[in-house]
């Protein structure tokens, strides 16, 4: 049935507000999961710095050395376990202060042998720390520590907080939709009246609106679609040549699924919005 | 007429509102397929309240309604639409879409049919000749004269060629000329398709000029049939 062209050209200001609430529940959504997937990206790229690092008591035997060293590769937080001994100590930090073999005093190395440690979870670095710890053949475990620990705070702190904050902005948003929708079928009651003494299905009626609906949400989801791609795409631009020396999330990376998410959410959005709309309004019909 | 089963058939209905208006009381009456009929009486005598039992706008409080065989007043809700639409109604307060355009208005009841577009257009152009609306076809309901919407309503309750057409007070508003053309497009249509035809009216001009069965409602009660 082609009511909806005839609602829409008498109309278009319903249609347009469906189409910006879609618009600006989808922006909202993007935005967020971008924040979210340049955090995991931050995590990830924190996770090589903050190494946990345990230095063995100085003139533990060798065979000491590997037991301990398959035992920790053996636990199922750890991915990695490197050894590294004094000699490659001495050698690192030569070349991490750019000094030369000169400028250190000879003699006996003061630098002991450790093991770099590379958890799974960047979470579990405090834990795998401690129990570290209690194995006696080390003399010290490190690692980024308060560093570390804060990374995960705000890390906590973004996808608890952040995420019920942008959760409510949604949820307003979902109100905001579900509002006028109802306003629209409303809007249209008496015209529906018409159509049911004339012996219009709730099905053909519902089937009326659905086209709009659904032609909403898609224009919606697409317009933020293209809004956040332009954005995203400069900002990555210009985040990537201001701060280079930072990982951002490649724009490619999430394309597909902005993609997905805007225009499947955003016709479920609209569909659901106008379904229930126009079985309320049926329902308080006699 | 004694061998003919009733094509439409109140026994025994009363009509009581939940405000305790007795609209009917005890209406017993039965309309044989083709008949031209008048629904007579004053205002407030339940003309539209009878009409309204028949496309299920209301259910009796007491009594059976039967059209076809087939016991409307009982019907089950999800099967009202099905009735509704091999129905053509004239409702007292017109009930056509305002923003709609003349041609959209007599659409309606094609599309509800799910009549094949072209089709449904040739139609709804046929009609527009019929009424002589043909200039105003794109014309807004809301822009038409009085005279214009009462015509446009009798276009849309005939123009699925329904058998059974209710036209309450379809001259309210008219003047004599015009009011007599819109009970001679009915009568038309009734000789020319052999519908049943039941018109609420005050007016006894109509009855004097137009042949048919009289029904005379006064308070709620059939006076005389
Ligand atoms: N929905 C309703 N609720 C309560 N009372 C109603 C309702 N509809 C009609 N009535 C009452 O029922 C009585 C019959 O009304 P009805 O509309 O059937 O009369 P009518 O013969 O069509 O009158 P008119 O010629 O003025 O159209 C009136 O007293 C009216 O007030
Ligand atoms: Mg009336």
């Amino acid at each position: 049935m082609k009511f909806f062209f005839r609602r829409l050209s008498r109309k278009p200001s319903f249609f347009i507000m469906g189409c910006l609430s879609i618009f600006f529940a989808q922006v909202i959504l993007n935005l967020f999961i971008f924040g979210y997937l340049e955090l995991d990206k931050m995590k990830e790229m924190w996770k090589g710095s903050f190494t946990l690092r345990a230095f063995f008591v100085v003139g533990t035997p060798p065979e000491k050395i590997q037991e301990v060293q398959e035992k920790i590769a053996g636990w199922a937080a750890v991915k990695q376990v490197v050894f590294v001994d004094a000699e490659e100590a001495r050698k690192r930090f030569l070349e991490y202060f750019a000094l030369s073999e000169e400028d250190l005093p000879g003699g006996e190395n003061p630098f002991p042998a450790s093991l770099e440690v590379l958890p799974k979870k960047l979470e579990d670095l405090p834990k795998l720390a401690a129990e570290m710890k209690r194995i006696p053949v080390f003399d010290e475990v490190v690692y980024g520590g308060k560093n570390v620990e804060e990374l995960l705070r705000f890390h906590r702190f973004f996808v608890g907080v952040g995420g019920i904050v942008v959760l409510g902005v949604f949820v307003f948003v979902l109100l905001v939709i579900g509002n006028i929708v109802t306003l629209k079928v409303r809007f249209h009651q008496e015209e529906i009246r018409v159509l049911r003494l004339m012996g219009a299905t709730n099905r053909q009626i519902r089937a009326s609106f659905l086209g709009e609906g659904v032609l909403e949400g898609f224009l919606g989801g697409m317009t933020a679609f293209v809004v956040s791609s332009f954005f995203f795409r400069f900002f990555l631009e210009f985040l990537g040549t201001s701060f280079p020396t930072f990982f951002w999330v490649r724009f490619e990376d999430f394309f597909l699924l902005l993609f997905l998410i805007n225009v499947f959410l955003s016709g479920i959005l609209s569909t659901v919005g106008t379904l229930a709309a126009v079985n309320g309004v049926l329902r308080e019909m006699p | 007429m004694e061998n003919v089963k009733p094509f439409l058939e109140f026994r025994n209905v009363s009509k009581i509102y939940p405000t305790g208006v007795r609209a009917l009381e005890g209406v017993n009456l039965s309309f044989r397929e083709g008949e031209f009929v008048f629904l007579f009486g004053p205002t407030g005598a339940g003309k539209t309240t009878l009409l309204k039992l028949i496309n299920r706008e209301e259910r009796p409080t007491k009594g059976e309604v039967w059209l076809s065989g087939c016991r409307i007043s009982h019907l089950e809700e999800r099967y009202v639409p099905l009735l509704r639409q091999n129905l053509g109604v004239i409702f007292q307060d017109l009930r056509l879409v305002p923003e709609w355009t003349v041609f959209e208005n007599l659409l309606v009841p094609l599309e509800v049919l799910r009549v094949k577009r072209s089709k449904a257009f040739q139609m709804v152009k046929e009609m527009l000749r019929f009424l002589q609306l043909e200039k105003k076809g794109l014309h807004r309901v809301e822009w038409l004269s009085g005279g214009e919407k009462q015509k446009l309503s009798v276009g849309r309750a005939l123009i699925h060629r329904p058998e059974l057409v209710l036209a309450d007070e379809p001259t309210k508003n008219l003047d004599e000329e015009s009011a007599q053309a819109v009970v001679g497009i009915l009568s038309e249509f009734a000789q020319e398709t052999k519908a049943t035809v039941i018109v609420a009216t005050h007016d006894q001009e109509l009855l004097r000029i137009f042949p048919g069965r009289v029904v005379t409602l006064e308070r709620g009660k059939v006076r005389a049939s």
